[in-house]
């Protein structure tokens, strides 16, 4: 009797569901049109001390995807798509971000990444390039655009290009700055990050006194601080370290009595770190690519957006909206998302960007043409103080 | 410079301490590796942070007094619904636990956010001592520790409870005989053991960052310890911690952060050869069964 009716049950069940297929299927929802939907995919550390580099990277993509989607939206063959950014959280491991890249290209079927950072960029560029994926990386090397990677195009200015602009500006604004320490993570990375500062002072005359690599998720930096600091440097280049542990190093610098002043070679979260240690600690600091004010229109009201959206002004990340408005650019062009087709297009296209009328250089040198700025915290207010083409892009 | 590599060794020293000897007493008298005990030094740190940044100004030593009692009560709950099943059975305590460890870790993600944090100093400053400039935060961090190791030593041997404690870890069976209930025993150890890990992580919430996977290299320091102190050993844990603490301190001063943990692990491989028991290996309950 029992098994009876637990046989009647499902039975029941089964024709329930039979029978709803056959509803859906026959029926006036069958011909709705499914939207049309391209997918791109967003392959960052979403966990981790450097979490924050790729939750600003996230939304400024968002943003440039709002105004594709106001402005007609992506169009190829006639028809329309939604824009879709898929995150991927590779959680600053190359391991997993080249599980997730193969997850990404052969399972769902995504053909255009964006990645941050070196060691993640290194894992996956071959496979990218082999399958004739689009790479837009964020990474601290011009070989990874060599002729052997046709697909990569570098959005992102390199440590060196935002070296040579702080050293430009201490030449004008801080004569007295000329004994620097560097402080890189224990990466591929970190150690290109090393060659890039020992040869921009060895350019600008400055000495350089140390450089000290620091593992992934070391908190403590006393012992690391301690001897360093006995050598007197005017600056410490905190680089590619992540803000996290960006802020710990600046908080125990300062307790041990260090009174000179931090360099970011990579941007500086000016939010983050005023919060962690406070703005007395990183008064005198300079960093680059970093932005306050914008001189186009378009970026003025994407740091309006920016700032509305994630809490504080991140002006390095207007870089992932210009190249996204050129992505869609290329993808229109090629009329296709051939990737053949696409990459070709990508040099073809200009856009008026934040910093105003932006493309790449050319199917050669596949990096964006851009101007870099340089922000000092004076009295406690990120501002402003010099801004220019990168040494090699000046031809 | 010394002075000041001196202190922040024994910061390091102290702090796992007390996350080694809540592992060492897990260990002698459950019978059972926490592999969540990171976590619990994680939870000790972001009760810290909710408590005197994100959602209140609260002050610090009540909140740390919270985060212990809070996350003790978490211990002593988790021993009796859940690893009361694995006392003494080495292998499954050890499964049960990583799998707290994931659930807690990951539990913790969305609740605090993927950006690391920190907390205002509750005693910023320096003094200087001959020259050298010490943090006054470190100085208090390594008091406060230091008094509450030896005050749990002083428990151990002096109270009811302790002598109870150290009877179902020297002989379960006869202190059943005894009349001790081994089940609540147990449970108010693993509740004083995960306290000690939350202590550990309040302490140095205003001094390192925060975040859901920083309980993983405080577990490392720890395991590393208790190899080198000798398994079940509370006193060899002791010593053994303010050892690496210097060790890992001065590679790192001496010959580059990436170096000290890798040498601390170096150390702990050579103990395993030369002795495997430890500085003052002691048996315990997994080892007599």
């Amino acid at each position: 009797m029992k098994a009876r009716n637990i046989f009647t049950w499902l039975l029941a069940l089964v024709l329930v569901v039979v029978g709803s297929l056959a509803t859906t299927s026959c029926g006036p929802t069958a011909t709705v049109e499914e939207e049309k939907v391209f997918k791109f995919a967003h392959l960052d550390g979403f966990s981790g001390e450097a979490a924050a580099w790729a939750w600003m990277s996230q939304t400024s993509m968002e943003i440039a995807v709002e105004d594709i989607e106001a402005s007609g939206g992506l169009v190829v063959g006639g028809e329309r798509y939604k824009i879709e950014i898929v995150k991927y959280d590779h959680a600053w491991d190359p391991s997993i971000a080249y599980t997730l890249a193969k997850k990404i290209i052969y399972k769902d079927g995504i053909k255009y990444i964006h990645v941050d950072s070196d060691e993640e960029v290194l894992a996956i560029l071959d496979l990218t390039n082999q399958e004739k994926v689009i790479l837009l990386p964020i990474c601290g090397d011009l070989d990874y655009i060599d002729e052997a990677h046709p697909y990569t195009w570098l959005h992102y200015p390199l440590p060196l290009d935002s070296m040579e602009m702080m050293f430009e500006y201490c030449a004008e604004a801080h004569p007295e700055y000329h004994r620097t320490i560097g402080i890189y993570p224990d990466s591929a990375a970190g150690y290109l990050d090393d060659e890039d500062l020992t040869e921009a002072t060895a350019h600008h005359g400055w000495e350089m006194l140390d450089s000290v690599f620091i593992p992934h998720g070391a908190p403590d930096f006393y012992g690391t601080l301690t001897p360093i600091l006995t050598k007197e440097p005017d600056v410490i280049e905190l680089g590619l370290t992540p803000p996290g542990q960006q802020a710990v190093i600046i908080k125990q610098a300062r307790e041990l009595g260090y009174d000179g002043i931090f360099m970011f070679s990579d941007t500086m979260d000016v939010a983050y770190l005023t919060e962690m240690c406070g703005i007395e600690a990183i008064e005198g600091s300079i960093a680059s690519p970093q932005f306050v004010d914008f001189p186009t229109d378009t970026g003025k009201r994407w740091a309006e957006r920016f700032t509305a959206r994630y809490g504080s002004l991140q002006g390095w990340c207007a870089w992932e909206y210009d190249y996204f408005m050129l992505l869609r650019k290329a993808i229109e062009k090629a009329d296709t998302f051939d990737t053949e087709k696409v990459n070709e297009a990508m040099d073809e296209v200009t856009f008026d960007g934040v910093f105003g009328p932006t493309m790449y250089k050319s199917q050669d040198e596949r990096f964006l043409v851009f101007k870099d700025g340089v922000v000092e915290i004076i009295d406690g207010e990120a501002t402003d103080v010099y801004l220019a083409y990168p040494p090699r892009m000046r031809d | 410079m010394i002075e000041q590599l001196a202190l922040n060794s024994f910061v390091l020293g102290a702090i796992v301490a007390l996350m080694s000897i809540g592992l060492v007493l897990t260990f002698s008298v459950l019978g059972v590796i926490n592999y969540a005990h990171g976590e619990m030094y994680m939870f000790g740190a972001v009760i810290i942070f909710f408590l005197c940044s994100r959602y209140a100004a609260m002050d610090y030593a009540l909140a740390c007094v919270i985060a212990v009692l809070a996350v003790g009560l978490l211990g002593w709950i988790l021993d009796k619904v859940l690893i009361v099943r694995f006392h003494g059975n080495l292998m499954a305590g050890v499964i049960a636990t990583i799998g707290l460890l994931m659930i807690f870790q990951n539990m913790m993600w969305p609740i605090f956010g993927p950006i690391p944090k920190s907390v205002p100093s509750p005693l910023p400053g320096v003094i200087q001592i001959l020259g050298t400039s010490l943090s006054i935060e470190r100085i208090i961090v390594v008091g406060i520790a230091v008094f509450v190791i030896l005050g749990m030593a002083w428990f151990i041997k002096n109270t009811r409870m302790g002598k109870a404690i150290r009877a179902v870890q020297q002989d379960i069976e006869a202190a059943r005989v005894q009349g001790v209930n081994i089940e609540h025993i147990c449970a108010v150890t693993f509740g004083i053991s995960t306290g000690l890990a939350a202590l550990a992580g309040a302490l140095i919430a205003p001094i390192y960052i925060i975040e859901p996977a920083m309980g993983f290299l405080a577990l490392e320091f720890a395991f590393i310890v208790i190899i080198f102190g000798g398994m079940g050993s509370i006193m060899g844990a002791f010593i053994a911690s303010f050892i690496i603490g210097l060790q890992y301190t001065f590679t790192a001063a001496f010959w580059g952060v990436e170096w000290a943990m890798a040498m601390s692990f170096g150390i702990a491989m050579i103990v395993l050869l030369v002795r495997p028991r430890g500085l003052m290996g002691a048996s315990g309950r997994v080892e007599e069964a």
